[in-house]
């Protein structure tokens, strides 16, 4: 029966190559040449690694996967193969685990090469969006389109292409694919055939060029492939309805901390120090709080107004100023962030707080200046380490959940063939000390590596910290081949 | 050209001692089929697989791969006379990947089966002949041939078992290229004496011939432990090591001595005698040395783990060329699984497991109260409602979940109702509210159809 199914989108493929004034004509579907043009240039195989301690030390394992660019400003979706070991826990690992992978390296058929980095990742979808850091100033990539609402039926054929490995030059590769059945378990996901485990993560195209969905891992099936799914191959389809919504927020969310880096570090905002959740209406009324939006407080920063006002945590806050929060779903949740971000600091405002039953009361909490954050930290970078650190900034260690007076500046780049590189130090590495000298903020970290340069020893000992894990890591610079100019 | 004759004689010789390997230690070979189950993607699915293990006594205990059949739910056993039987659990250490099962002792007597002893492994050299037994690829009673290739193999790469435990971090592993497919797991590897000197563990995928065992030394600790006891104990020091390559001088040394200390784990019973990150170790209870490669950190480590608990263990350490004298009380650390019991809420669309004091030390959870979501159905009643997998349910509807017995009654009592259900959810130090909607039936979210 696949077969068969193979045979019918051959045969319709040699339909389909008719001369092109006829398909100028119609204008409805894509001939396989043509969709080959208009596929192979939005597509990349990805590299990556990916750092772990295990057995108390750091580990480095590289991955691949592949990818396509979803928007031309590079962003880049990636699924299927970007899977993780199990590795000491699986809630370490789970909800934000594609961060802890790093060093993405995009290669595409024409020789492009990009690096990109991680916007977010959906566990349960399995898919994830990257972000090319590597573009210039208003290049724009090939993207795909997508296309909602695809009517898919048994026995259609869809096209889908990846690349092949360096082995073989990259070559774009063509698959014929077609819907073998339509499945209600999982829920609602197309088997497939003619997808084979290879192409784990490529587009799926309708005949018209739009993206209708994405091969989907095999663990997408509860059951297993091979139980559900007819086809041998085991691929399943995942339908862009599925991830659609999904993929609208995450591509926000990209433009939005793209535009927030690009900003210059703006001046004196006001700051609460919370986290919080948007208080969607059916929460509302589970809880027995008003209806018209507010946010549900989930995490309280040590040290700040937040904290000093009295908050805490799973307390629901409705009103700021004297007007309602209005956040009722994720996408207001930037309103209320500005909104706070737009008083002074300094300022003393009133929230007003509301519990199940409605009962109110008013907090008021003097806000203070934004914290730092990683992306607008000051950085410095030593050309003959080829090496650049920034201050370690609270974002930073919040999210290695280090204490306030942790000491150390942040690796915020390094080139891996560098000296410091070889001695494996990677991006978001805290280092506390270089040879004998304690790093505590960027002025010692120059200091240190000043101090180095000038005593040029065969070995320097960097301490770094990742997390609640130290290590010893241990540069031999060849003095003779590195600039010995002041960093 | 005939060969000469002493080498015609030494391949008879080596054929001679194969064979008779082979009648005695086939006769002690299982062949595993446990049944395990997957909660990952927030529903309970069972999963059969195929590994390998061998009698080591007459009272019937089987020695075999923690990951064969530490998590199993189910096990049978094929013995070497083809006949099937169930076994049950008597003891796991993921930290070794090893567990010991049973099966009754009349029965090894009525089928006349012949257990195998461990020889040593610490004698075992480059280049010497041993055989694989066991059921690659399913294929049962199979024996494969080789050589070891490397008797003190560092994994640093392999430290994790596909169930998330640590491992491998008592021991180097004996590399072969004896065949050791998948399903040869928790197989023996033999010398020509007819001794186990490993147990067959991993294979390198995409590679030939490259198999790793856990070393006979290692093995049979353990598995006297387990028989013995249920369980291996091992103190815990909360101290990692670095070997201290080339760098003496960087430690202040005039020549390579001790061990370098790259970690000492908060609130452990080394920073409470005073450890220090970047001390180097001289003497540890009996032990003084040098550890300079990679290779030499297990046997530390497990001499660590062998000190006595709640005694003083004399410490000295090194500290900027300064001699520190120390006193370190190891106390005992849960060990283990690293997972709890699981259960499926089938109505609310997510599975969740026990916490186990394993997992919050490795997870750095805050507290062992509460269950960890294992996993959430697509397109289920908690998806829509954005839980996660990896984060603690620590309240459902306002009443705190104590444990996995404490959460399957609160699920019993609420399942029925008609109504949205609130969770209450951790992450580290960020608390969460999800409502799952039991209404919501599968396929309401997402599709043309």
């Amino acid at each position: 029966m696949n077969r068969l199914h193979l045979a019918l989108i051959i045969a319709l493929a040699v339909v389909f190559m008719a001369p092109s004034a006829f398909a100028k004509k119609k204008k409805k579907s894509l001939s396989v040449p043509e969709f080959y043009e208009l596929a192979q240039p939005t597509i990349a195989t990805i590299q990556f690694s990916q750092e772990f301690v295990a057995g108390g030390q750091v580990q480095r394992t590289r991955g691949m996967t592949d990818g396509f660019v979803v928007s031309e400003d590079g962003l880049v979706l990636v699924s299927g193969r970007v899977r993780f070991p199990q590795r000491g826990s699986g809630g370490r690992l789970s909800g934000g685990s594609l961060p802890d992978l790093g060093n993405f390296e995009l290669r595409f058929s024409d020789g492009r090469v990009h690096e990109a980095e991680v916007v977010t990742f959906d566990d349960d979808l399995n898919l994830g969006l990257l972000r090319i850091t590597t573009l210039e100033a208003g290049e724009e990539l090939p993207a795909v389109s997508f296309k909602r609402g695809y009517d898919a039926q048994v026995g259609q054929g869809l096209h889908s292409m990846t690349l092949y490995t360096q082995d073989y030059g990259r070559q774009p590769v063509y698959s014929p694919v077609a819907i073998n059945a339509l499945l209600d378990v999982p829920q609602n996901v197309w088997s497939l055939s003619g997808a084979s485990s290879n192409i784990l993560g490529a587009p799926l195209w309708n005949g018209r060029g739009h993206v209708v969905g994405v091969v989907a891992n095999v663990p997408m099936s509860p059951w297993g492939g091979r139980q559900v799914v007819p086809d041998l191959t085991g691929a399943v389809g995942l339908p862009y309805e599925r991830f659609a919504d999904w993929l609208d927020a995450a591509m926000a969310q990209a433009r939005e901390e793209s535009a927030a880096a690009s900003e210059p570090e703006p001046e004196a905002q006001a700051w609460m120090g919370v986290m919080f959740q948007p208080l969607e209406k059916d929460l509302a009324a589970h809880l027995g709080i008003s209806e018209g939006g507010g946010i549900v407080v989930t995490r309280i920063v040590p040290g700040s107004p937040a904290e000093a006002a009295g908050l805490a945590p799973l307390d629901v806050l409705v009103e700021v100023g004297g007007e309602r929060i209005a956040v009722l779903q994720p996408s207001d949740s930037t309103t209320f962030s500005r909104t706070i971000r737009g008083y002074d600091p300094g300022t003393t405002i009133e929230f007003v707080r509301e519990s199940a039953g409605g009962a109110r009361e008013t907090v008021a909490m003097t806000l203070a200046a934004t914290p730092t954050s990683e992306l607008h930290a000051e950085r410095r970078t030593n050309d003959s380490f080829e090496l650049t650190a920034r201050q370690l900034t609270l974002d930073t260690l919040l999210g290695q959940r280090l204490g306030p007076d942790t000491p150390g500046v942040v690796v915020d780049s390094v080139t891996r063939a560098g000296w410091a590189g070889l001695s494996g130090l990677y991006k978001g590495l805290i280092i506390q000390r270089i040879d004998e000298h304690d790093v505590t903020d960027l002025d010692t970290f120059e200091a240190a590596l000043a101090a180095v340069q000038e005593a040029r020893p065969d070995q320097v000992l960097f301490f770094v910290r990742w997390g609640r894990t130290t290590r010893f890591l241990v540069a031999e610079p060849d003095w003779d081949e590195l600039s010995t100019d002041a960093p | 050209m005939l060969p000469p004759p002493a080498a015609e004689a030494r391949r008879g010789d080596l054929q001679e001692a194969i064979f008779a390997v082979q009648e005695q230690a086939l006769s002690a070979l299982v062949n595993i089929q446990p049944i395990t189950e997957s909660y990952t993607r927030g529903e309970r699915q069972k999963q059969a697989s195929v590994g390998s293990g061998f009698l080591v006594d007459a009272a019937g205990h089987i020695v075999t791969n923690y990951h064969v059949a530490g998590q199993a739910k189910h096990l049978m056993v094929t013995l070497s006379n083809k006949e099937r039987i169930e076994a049950e659990l008597v003891g796991e250490d993921p930290l070794t990947d090893l567990a010991v099962i049973r099966i009754p002792a009349e029965k090894v007597a009525e089928y006349g089966l012949h257990p195998l002893a461990f020889g040593t492994s610490a004698d075992l050299q480059v280049g010497q002949f041993v055989m694989a037994l066991g059921s690659p690829l399913a294929l049962a009673r199979t024996m494969t041939f080789g050589i070891v290739s490397n008797t003190e193999r560092y994994l640093p790469e392999g430290m994790s078992l596909p169930t998330g435990e640590r491992t491998g971090e008592f021991n180097t592993w004996i590399q072969t290229d004896a065949a050791i497919n998948p399903g040869n797991s928790g197989g023996p590897l033999i010398d020509l004496g007819g001794k186990v000197v490993g147990v067959n563990a991993r294979g390198a995928m995409f590679a030939d011939n490259i198999g790793f065992a856990i070393p006979a030394d290692t093995a049979s600790a353990v598995v006297r432990d387990l028989i013995d006891g249920g369980e291996v104990n091992r103190s815990y020091a909360g101290l990692q090591f670095q070997p201290l390559k080339d760098w003496e001088g960087l430690f202040g040394l005039e020549k390579p001595t001790g061990v370098l200390v790259a970690n000492v784990e908060a609130g452990g019973p080394a920073a409470a005698a005073g450890v220090q990150a970047g001390d180097i170790l001289t003497q540890l209870g009996d032990w003084s040395g040098v550890v300079r490669f990679d290779e030499e950190l297990p046997s530390l480590y497990q001499l660590l783990a062998d000190l006595p608990i709640g005694e003083g263990v004399p410490v000295k350490a090194l500290r900027r060329g300064e001699a520190e004298e120390l006193s370190l009380e190891m106390t005992t650390v849960a060990v283990g699984r690293l997972s709890g019991d699981r259960f499926e809420a089938t109505a609310w669309g997510f599975t969740v497991k026990g916490i186990t004091e394993q997992m919050v030390f490795e997870m750095e959870l805050v507290s062992g109260e509460g269950v960890l979501i294992e996993g959430v159905r697509i397109g289920g009643p908690a998806h829509a409602g954005k839980l996660h997998r990896g984060l603690v349910l620590e309240a459902i509807e306002g009443e705190s979940v104590a444990d996995l017995d404490g959460f399957k009654a609160m699920y019993e009592k609420h399942v029925g109702s008609e109504g949205n259900i609130l969770l209450q959810t951790r992450r580290y130090e960020t608390l969460g509210l999800v409502l799952v909607k039991p209404g919501a039936a599968d396929g309401s979210i997402g599709g043309p159809r």
